[in-house]
């Protein structure tokens, strides 16, 4: 699974922000704020990878948080970006 | 035919009678290659005219070489935000919100209060990035009634402005904006765009002084924003 090559991720203000364009921008008009957390998620989604390698990647990138969250967190963001059509199989 | 617009050089044909009056400060008879070329055909224009019916071809031009400007300014450092903007002793003050809040009508206090205070472009002034300041430009794209001047000035600050009763005013973090900027702008949709945009963004919301202004349509309300946005 990867994010679609339709959005772009860049920091606005000091938060990361994810904008559409080409085609996602007649699905989506808006842009998506991330937090910390949910930016390291992005970022590991934006080459092909795997569930696993995200949730090890968050674990490597975020120390402070505990696994059952990590993982909660991960689970939670894909499916969100699935649904909105910004993750592709 | 070249015209000078916030320090590019424009080449641009004008084909209906509103963009060639707005245009005429604007003409540039240099020798400099033009930065941006505008070259929107008449059957583009007439297709645009057919989806939207109320509109003249006049007006069409307007908006649609309005949008293509704002979104090629992008590449120089610039861009475009959809608000009033008032110059006065040598700063700029830019006045944002949805049409219909009252943003003119704001700036138009300050011109009662300050006689030396100008529109500088009414309803789509240019940003731009220039040796490390910001500064906004009037342009021959400003909305209904073309009140904009051909000049380039500092900006003091950007202030989102909703009605209320009382006058209030608060800088704010450029983060809270976001939003409230990009609803008031030009969003490229090509890829290499968006990304210059987005810097640009950056920069602006970091560097720009930003407020929330909330006020009624008295003279006070020109005294508070104009006390907290202008540079001591």
């Amino acid at each position: 699974m990867r994010i679609n090559e339709n959005f772009v991720l860049k920091t606005i203000a000091g938060e990361a922000v994810a904008m559409p364009v080409g085609e996602a921008v007649s699905k989506i008009n808006g842009m998506i704020k991330l937090n910390p957390t949910a930016e390291v998620i992005w970022k590991a989604l934006e080459h092909e990878t795997t569930l696993e390698d995200v949730i090890s990647t968050v674990r490597a990138n975020c120390q402070n948080v505990n696994e059952a969250t990590i993982i909660e967190d991960v689970v939670d963001f894909t499916e969100k970006l699935r649904k909105l059509g910004i993750l592709e199989e | 035919m070249k015209l000078q617009v916030a320090d590019l050089i424009v080449e641009f044909e004008p084909k209906y009678n509103m963009m060639q009056e707005r245009i005429k400060q604007y003409i540039y008879e240099g020798e400099k290659e033009p930065d941006i070329v505008i070259n929107l055909s008449e059957q583009f224009f007439l297709d645009r005219q057919k989806e939207n019916p109320h509109l003249h071809l006049s007006e069409v031009e307007a908006i649609f070489t309005a949008s293509y400007f704002y979104t090629e300014i992008v590449k120089f450092g610039g861009v475009m935000l959809h608000a009033s903007c008032v110059q006065y002793e040598n700063y700029a003050y830019l006045f944002s919100a949805n049409s219909g809040t009252g943003k003119s009508t704001h700036t138009h206090l300050w011109l009662k209060k300050f006689p030396k205070a100008e529109i500088l472009n009414d309803d789509k002034p240019a940003i731009r990035y220039i040796d490390g300041k910001f500064y906004a430009f009037g342009t021959p794209w400003s909305g209904k009634n073309d009140e904009s001047i051909n000049a380039k000035t500092e900006i003091a600050g950007i202030t989102f402005l909703s009605r209320s009763e009382n006058n209030e005013i608060e800088r704010v973090e450029g983060n809270t904006v976001t939003i409230d900027f990009l609803n008031q702008t030009v969003r490229p949709s090509n890829k290499n765009y968006m990304l210059q945009f987005m810097d640009t963004l950056d920069k602006v919301l970091t560097e720009i002084p930003i407020y929330r202004l909330n006020c009624n349509m008295s003279l006070e309300a020109v005294e508070t924003s104009y006390n907290a946005m202008r540079r001591r």
